[in-house]
């Protein structure tokens, strides 16, 4: 994972693009505990405003991956369509994980 | 130079881009993530610049912006939306006082658009000019925060058009957020109550017992209901308390009830409940008094009869009569508080009877000027003329109580056709009304006197001058007439009373003039009354009087008595209440002896229901204990047929 292009895409210096990443991951899992547990519920509101969340902020920092899948989630939840919701939540978990890893090794 | 900035922003990635941005461009940097938080630094530091999220949990961004408009020091602050929802163009910012908008999108763009948005905010007066949003096209495709903003506004809808007031609170007890009918409950502007403590707007004596309630749930959450008063407007209302546990953020919601009518409700029904038991109590006390009454009365005045002018007990017996008659005047005024009917009921005149009144009245007050606006064509009304001679006599002595030093009744009659009672909190009943009114130009009352006005015993005046039966009975007779009585008066600015009574269709009755001494007369009379006393002193009366009189101390006894002398007795003078046979019982076994018999009724009570069925059956007439020697030997008289009334 490139961080520095990323920054520079951005135009933001490397250490505190980096700083800014490690919050995102940090509030990421946080919110992603909270997508999971409503999509067992199946409490459509809360998944909508938490993946509405997730968007924002990883639109911010251009992380498209977990944008689209956040946006995915948000887009169908809406018209009450939890399917794929579960799935969507573990590729947002897949690339919050290659971030921290990624993160570790700066 | 460095700007003071606040950043008020629910998501920590944003505050830290934002302050690391800022405090790079060497500004004075503050950050808050939740407009609670920003109100409470507010107290303390006052920004330049301040950096809004639109959407955040205890108190939006919206909200933030009217409240520190609202605050003096920062009329002048420069605010930023800063917010993915109003990228969607479907906000107007300025709306909420809002200097400008930046879009959230990728952080090098809105870089771009905060600094040049920092720049413009040294240009004064700064304007915002709506519709411009900066960084709006950098942003995202974002369809879904449309949608997302209608369900906040679908449940603004309701919370908006509900009639309970909503009132939303941190667990530390301060408002986040409150609905329209909370707001107009509590009576105070948004602005001061958002961020305020709950309690603070609770009466003094509620405070520590809610504030003890909101701790508790904190330990462990129930849904609670409490009543309590408003410090604004002592309102009286209900709190229902139910926690809310979220993850994010725990807070308990407030739904407001106003119980202020449903308390005047009960208020009201308490009163007529009060006036109707000191009703009862007070027609008892009246009745037991007239009895003794009617003994001392009736033993004086035969005594005065054999009494010669110039003996020293002429003076002294003249004074025990004298005192009688201001007793039994006390005893007609509580009888007219407690009474639920009328007797002596004839059509006739209310114009008369004010100007008569008032002359009268206005010979012994000097100090008042009368002015009298009679109704030309003024509708007759029925009634009891002695009683609304009362009515009008309290009315007058109240009002010149008020004017110590002199002043203006206004006395007018009019007429009210039926239209125009509509509309009134009573519910009065088909007809035409006439309306009497006495006003005057005297101290006035406040509201909680007002109040308490029309209760038995409630005076204003010193010990001594005042009984507290005058309006009593006022109102009394004036509800016995079927009518209703109103009353406005204000500290200072004098007392209106109105009275409504109910037209009459019957033709006037012309007042006749009582014969001051006693008529004598023949025949035999029979006395039932089980009362010995009044026994004794109404058969002496009677045969002062002239008449042979028999006597009977209850009802079978009486039977028998007349049955034995049913040739001679012209006459029987009934006492209504009595143990063992009412005098309702007794009247009918008579009527079955003699379908034409003469009874009149007597009794200490007035008139009340069961005299007035007797009449209805027969009955030739009604006196009221104590027997007053004239007017006794009077209507004796007129029911004899010797001399017609």
């Amino acid at each position: 994972m490139d961080f520095r292009e990323l920054a520079e895409k951005l135009e933001l210096e490397e250490n505190e693009f980096l700083e800014l990443v490690a919050l995102f991951v940090k509030t990421g899992y946080s919110d992603l505990n909270k997508l999971q547990s409503a999509i067992e519920d199946g409490d459509t509101e809360k998944v909508a405003i938490v993946a509405h969340s997730i968007k924002g902020t990883s639109a911010n920092l251009g992380l498209t991956e977990i944008f689209e899948f956040a946006k995915r989630i948000e887009m169908n939840v809406r018209n009450n369509d939890l399917f794929g919701a579960t799935g969507a939540a573990k590729r947002i978990k897949a690339e919050l994980d290659r971030i921290a890893k990624a993160l570790a090794k700066t | 130079m460095g700007k003071k900035i606040l950043v008020v922003d629910n998501h920590p990635v944003m505050l830290k881009f934002m302050a690391d941005l800022l405090k790079k461009e060497r500004h004075h940097v503050v950050t808050a993530e939740n407009g609670l938080a920003a109100i409470d630094i507010l107290n303390t530091f006052t920004p330049d610049v301040i950096f809004i999220d639109l959407i955040m949990p205890h108190i939006s961004g919206d909200k933030l912006c009217e409240v520190i408009r609202r605050m003096p020091k920062l009329e002048d602050a420069y605010i930023i939306i800063l917010s993915a929802v109003a990228a969607e163009g479907e906000i107007n910012a300025s709306a909420f006082g809002a200097n400008a908008c930046i879009a959230k999108g990728p952080f090098n763009k809105m870089r771009q658009h905060i600094l040049s948005a920092l720049e413009k905010s040294d240009q004064k007066p700064s304007a915002f000019l709506p519709g411009e949003i900066m960084g709006r096209e950098d942003v995202f495709p974002r369809r879904i925060t449309i949608e997302l903003l209608s369900i906040k506004r679908h449940f603004e809808v309701i919370l908006n058009s509900m009639a309970e007031g909503i009132l939303e609170i941190t667990p530390e007890g301060r408002i986040v957020y409150a609905n329209p009918a909370a707001i107009s409950s509590i009576n105070l502007p948004e602005n001061k109550l958002l961020g305020s403590n709950f309690t603070d707007v609770l009466q003094e004596a509620d405070r520590l017992r809610i504030k003890d309630h909101l701790g508790a749930m904190g330990i462990q959450p129930q849904i609670m209901t409490k009543e309590v008063s408003l410090i604004t407007n002592s309102k009286q209302i209900s709190l229902s308390l139910l926690p809310v546990a979220e993850e994010e953020h725990k807070s308990i919601i407030i739904v407001i009830n106003d119980l202020s009518e449903r308390k005047r409700m009960e208020a009201q029904i308490l009163q007529a409940q009060k006036m109707e038991a000191i009703g009862t109590l007070a027609g008892g006390i009246a009745h037991d008094f007239n009895n003794l009454l009617m003994v001392i009365q009736g033993n004086a005045s035969l005594m005065l009869l054999d009494v010669d002018p110039s003996h020293p007990h002429y003076e002294m017996l003249s004074s025990i009569v004298k005192q009688v008659q201001s007793g039994s005047r006390l005893t007609n005024q509580l009888l007219g508080y407690a009474r639920k009917g009328k007797y002596d009921v004839r059509s006739f005149q209310l114009n008369q009877l004010v100007e008569e009144t008032s002359t009268t009245f206005g010979r012994t007050r000097k100090e008042i000027t009368i002015h009298r606006e009679p109704a030309d064509d003024l509708f007759p009304i029925e009634g009891d003329i002695g009683q609304i001679e009362q009515i009008l006599m309290n009315l007058l002595v109240n009002a010149a109580d008020a004017m110590p030093a002199g002043g203006d009744i206004f006395l007018r009659t009019i007429n009210i056709p039926h239209g125009d009672m509509k509309g009134k909190l009573y519910n009065p009943k088909p007809g035409d009304y006439i309306l009497l009114t006495v006003a005057d130009t005297g101290i006035g009352m406040d509201p909680k006197t007002v109040q308490h006005i029309f209760e038995p015993f409630f005076t204003t005046k010193e010990l001594g001058r005042g009984t507290g039966l005058g309006l009593a009975s006022v109102y009394g007779i004036v509800k016995g007439h079927g009518g209703y009585v109103d009353v406005e008066s204000e500290k200072g600015q004098g007392t209106t009373f109105k009275i409504y009574l109910p037209a009459s269709k019957e033709e006037v009755y012309n007042t006749i003039e009582l014969p001051d001494n006693i008529l004598k007369g023949t025949g035999t009379i029979l006395l039932v009354d089980d009362e010995e006393a009044v026994l004794e002193v109404g058969e002496k009366l009677l045969k002062v009087m002239g008449y042979h009189v028999l006597t009977a101390r209850e009802g079978r006894e009486a039977i028998d008595v007349y049955k034995k002398h049913r040739e001679t007795v012209d006459l029987v003078l009934l006492d209504i209440i009595m143990p063992n046979m009412k005098g309702g019982e007794v009247f009918d076994c008579l009527k079955e002896i003699n379908p034409d018999i003469k009874v009149l009724l007597s009794s200490g009570y007035s008139i009340d229901g069961e005299a007035s069925k007797i009449l209805e059956r027969g009955g030739k007439g009604f006196i009221q204990k104590p027997f007053h020697l004239e007017r006794l030997s009077e209507t004796i008289r007129a029911i004899l047929g010797n001399n017609p009334v």
